[in-house]
């Protein structure tokens, strides 16, 4: 076969493998770290009325809940129940993991991909546009607005926007969720407030990595060359300027997704949005140990498959990386 | 002319839109500040779980929005002798899966819940029971093992229901399927999100439940619940926060309902060095200022507790002991000295960094007790955490909130009967005195006589204060002021209130 998909295969084949090592350490902490923490989910369990659980009552639910058995019997029962598929049940009523996952995933993806992919449409235009007319008063703006974006707490403008466009104006729902099966417009209104919350966060950062990135390249010897070749302005941009600047965005953007699957808990507890990181909190709050288990192997999976993807995208942005 | 007709004809069909609209169906909203943990019936799973199960399952008692007993699936009932009830189902009851109600099933039920694998609540408490027999289809009687006072009290709460034998054993999913014979029945539920009931069309009251549906929707947030309150995006919240309360009082649209619920307590290892002696736990209880609490952590939404937990308007309650632990600094003093710590000592607490009704407190007491001599380090865990140590007896004083299960002053035996090893009970203490009076107190069912007995346990828990007993919180719930004839019941029976949503109904 021809030499670069015979790199690229090899290159993949010995990712996975190194792949599986990491995701085989991430199992079995996300297993052993929520056990090591005091607190036992059954006591939450029963004492949760401040109620009068006798010792009786308290055994009967940890052997109801496969608790009481070995500990290294309950890890290897699991691995080969993840191996397979099965996430197991929540403790506290949660139901089923793996439908749990199912429903709650998409919601955090949705949020996380909304406002990335919203973030940069702007951001990368305001940082070219910023990088190019360097100095002048689009740069200012850009500038002052991506400060106001990174140093403003989530919670802050979260509140901020509620205030405003719920409470006072009633454009928007204050938070809470529609399936977007039942209801695809209702169920956009209710994502609106929380994308935009994260975005503006995004969006600064975005649009100051793509302005120094842009304003790197703009420097570089090719840049004059193609300059001097006579080729439009323009495309002197977007063809080759850009094209280099975006691999420290791409770098940015699989940081971010995984970066936000644990980071999104402000505002999906603050806008009620029922994702998988409020979830992990909220699990582990409550030492719900099948599901901080299940979390944490499927966001380490996650930043895995996000790390991989991203790398496999430097090789089709940049022909000078190879795979050895 | 053609005017008038035009004006004419849209009057009717405004008219007749507005009939209309009285017979739309009216659903009902309510904010959750948890997702119920567990559907079973007979686990208790906290106040967000009872809220839900109360409109699904019933018992053979009830409570009426006045927190009296009034009889539910028992029509009637008779006591033969102080250990014999007799209890007379209501006919042609249906459990929500079509089969009837029959004296089997709340044998069943009973023996369920006595059974140690399920882990009910009521196990130990209802281990008085003797023996529970059905002579024919709609007659149970129960006969105890020594006489009971608190029984039918008992038989009110959402953990003695009735369920159904033939579905139960079936082996149903408890965490997200019910079966009762309560006025709705469930449609779905959305972990972690919400749950959905609907009128139970079959329902032997006519006229109940008052609204078509109830949807349960959790907002763990406060201030995400409350603005679901302000944007009408539910019509009832539980679970208001103090700090709150003022935006719902300057807002006409809204109405806020405040009773004293939950009291907050310091629970006392009766083992740990100078704690050991009850000087030192009264000479505490006397240092601490309870205004200042109340002040400081509830926003002046409490009501400070110098004598013991039965409340005034109670049968039980004792005027002579309500001003017992008035804060009294040079008292707590001498006390100390007597008991041989003039120069005072170090003493940990034990709080949870989740609640401030739990943290506040305990910084307050801190700074309390610096000025009699007592340094307390305190000692802030997370939830989880705070509940190992509890259930370990692993702390010197404790910092918690606590209800109590029924109104009849036999609550006390949860908490203080002999050795105990459950979790609220204040470990190492187990008096004579208090197991004595204790046991004639629920086995007496003269209330006279009874009278007494409370007052002489409220009076022996005083003097021997292993728990210090700080305040009552007022419990807030906020509703829409088109919603009519909700209440939130008195007292210990505020975890109760779903009790009360079949009668609740939504203006148009």
């Amino acid at each position: 076969m021809s030499g670069a998909v015979y790199y690229m295969t090899t290159y993949l084949i010995r990712r996975a493998f190194v792949t599986m090592g990491v995701l085989y350490l991430i199992a079995t902490l996300a297993f052993f770290f929520p056990r090591l923490l005091p607190g036992d989910p059954v006591l939450l369990l029963l004492g949760e009325a401040g109620s009068t659980a006798s010792e009786e009552a308290i055994i009967a639910l940890r052997q109801k809940l496969g608790l009481d058995k070995p500990i290294a019997k309950q890890y290897a029962t699991w691995l080969i129940d993840i191996v397979h598929g099965n996430f197991g049940e929540s403790l506290f009523g949660y139901g089923q993991i793996q439908k749990l996952l199912f429903s709650r995933l998409p919601n955090s993806l949705e949020l996380i991909l909304f406002s990335l992919a919203l973030a940069c449409l702007l951001a990368i235009p305001s940082g070219i546009l910023a990088a190019y007319f360097r100095r002048s008063k689009i740069d200012l703006a850009v500038n002052l607005l991506s400060t106001v974006g990174i140093a403003v707490p989530v919670y802050v403008l979260a509140v901020i926007l509620i205030l405003i466009f719920a409470l006072k104006l009633r454009y928007f729902p204050a938070g809470g969720y529609i399936a977007l099966g039942s209801n695809p417009i209702e169920h956009f209104k209710y994502l609106l407030l929380p994308v935009f919350t994260l975005a503006l966060n995004q969006w600064a950062l975005f649009a100051r990595m793509t302005r120094s990135s842009v304003l790197e390249v703009l420097h570089e010897g090719y840049i004059q060359t193609a300059r001097a070749k006579g080729l439009a302005e323009s495309k002197v941009v977007m063809q080759h300027a850009l094209r280099n600047a975006l691999i420290p965005i791409v770098t940015l953007i699989g940081l971010q997704i995984g970066r936000l699957l644990g980071a999104t808990v402000l505002v999906e507890s603050i806008f009620n949005w029922p994702g998988i990181s409020s979830l992990l909190l909220e699990s582990a709050t409550r030492r719900d140990y099948p599901i901080i288990q299940a979390l944490l192997v499927v966001i380490g999976a996650l930043v895995c498959l996000i790390n991989c993807v991203v790398d496999i995208t430097y090789g089709l942005l940049d022909p000078r990386i190879r795979y050895d | 002319m053609k005017f008038i007709r035009v004006i004419t004809l849209l009057e009717l069909v405004l008219l007749f839109g507005c009939s209309l609209g009285y017979s739309q169906t009216s659903n009902l909203k309510f904010g959750l500040s948890a997702f119920p943990p567990t559907l079973d019936p007979h686990i208790s799973g906290g106040t967000a779980a009872r809220t839900v199960k109360l409109t699904v399952y019933e018992g053979l008692f009830s409570y009426t929005s006045e927190g009296a007993i009034q009889p539910q699936l028992a029509q009637s009932f008779e006591i033969i002798d102080p250990t014999t009830y007799v209890f007379h189902l209501r006919q042609g009851v249906k459990f929500h899966t079509g089969e009837e109600l029959t004296a089997s099933d709340v044998v069943y039920s009973f023996k369920r819940i006595l059974d140690p694998a399920t882990g009910a609540v009521l196990k130990e408490t209802l281990g008085i029971i003797d023996k529970i027999d059905a002579p024919d289809k709609y007659t149970v009687v129960i006969t105890l093992k020594s006489p009971f006072a608190p029984l039918l009290e008992v038989l009110a709460t959402p953990e003695a229901s009735i369920v159904s034998e033939k579905w139960m054993t079936s082996g149903p999913d408890l965490k997200s399927t019910m079966n009762g014979t309560g006025p709705f029945k469930l449609v779905r539920i959305t972990p972690g999100v919400e749950i959905l009931v609907s009128r139970n069309e079959n329902y032997y009251i006519p006229d109940l439940p008052k609204t078509d549906s109830i949807l349960f929707q959790v907002f763990a947030d406060a201030d995400a619940r409350l603005n679901a309150l302000l944007t009408r995006a539910v019509d009832i919240i539980e679970y208001v926060e103090w700090r709150q309360i003022p935006i719902l009082e300057n807002n006409p649209e809204f109405r806020v309902d405040l009773k004293p619920a939950f009291f907050q307590i310091l629970s006392i290892n009766c083992n740990a060095g100078p704690l050991a002696d009850p000087r030192v736990r009264r000479a505490i209880s006397y240092a601490i200022n309870r205004e200042e609490i109340v002040a400081a952590c509830f926003e002046g939404y409490a009501e400070p507790l110098y004598g013991a937990l039965i409340p005034k308007g109670h049968w039980a309650y004792n005027e002579d002991l309500a001003h017992y632990f008035e804060y009294n600094p040079t008292k707590a003093k001498e006390l100390l000295a007597e008991a041989g710590y003039p120069e005072g000592f170090s003493v940990k607490l034990l709080a949870t960094s989740a609640y401030s009704t739990h943290w506040c407190p305990a910084e307050v007491i801190q700074a309390q007790l610096a000025k009699v001599g007592i340094k307390v380090e305190l000692e802030l865990v997370d939830w989880p955490t705070r509940v190992q140590r509890r259930s370990d007896w692993n702390y010197e004083i404790a910092s918690d909130g606590l209800s109590g299960y029924y109104s009849d002053p036999d609550f006390y035996y949860a908490y203080f009967y002999g050795k105990g090893s459950r979790y609220c009970h204040p470990p190492y203490f187990d008096d004579p005195v208090v197991n004595d009076l204790l046991d004639r107190g629920r086995a007496t069912l003269d209330t006279e006589e009874r009278k007494k007995i409370y007052h002489d346990l409220e009076a022996r828990l005083l003097e021997l204060s292993p728990w210090i007993f700080l305040c009552y919180r007022l419990q807030p719930y906020a509703y829409h002021k088109n919603v009519h004839d909700f209440t939130q019941l008195l007292g210990f029976l505020s975890p109760y209130t779903g009790a009360v949503l079949k009668y609740v109904w939504i203006e148009h």
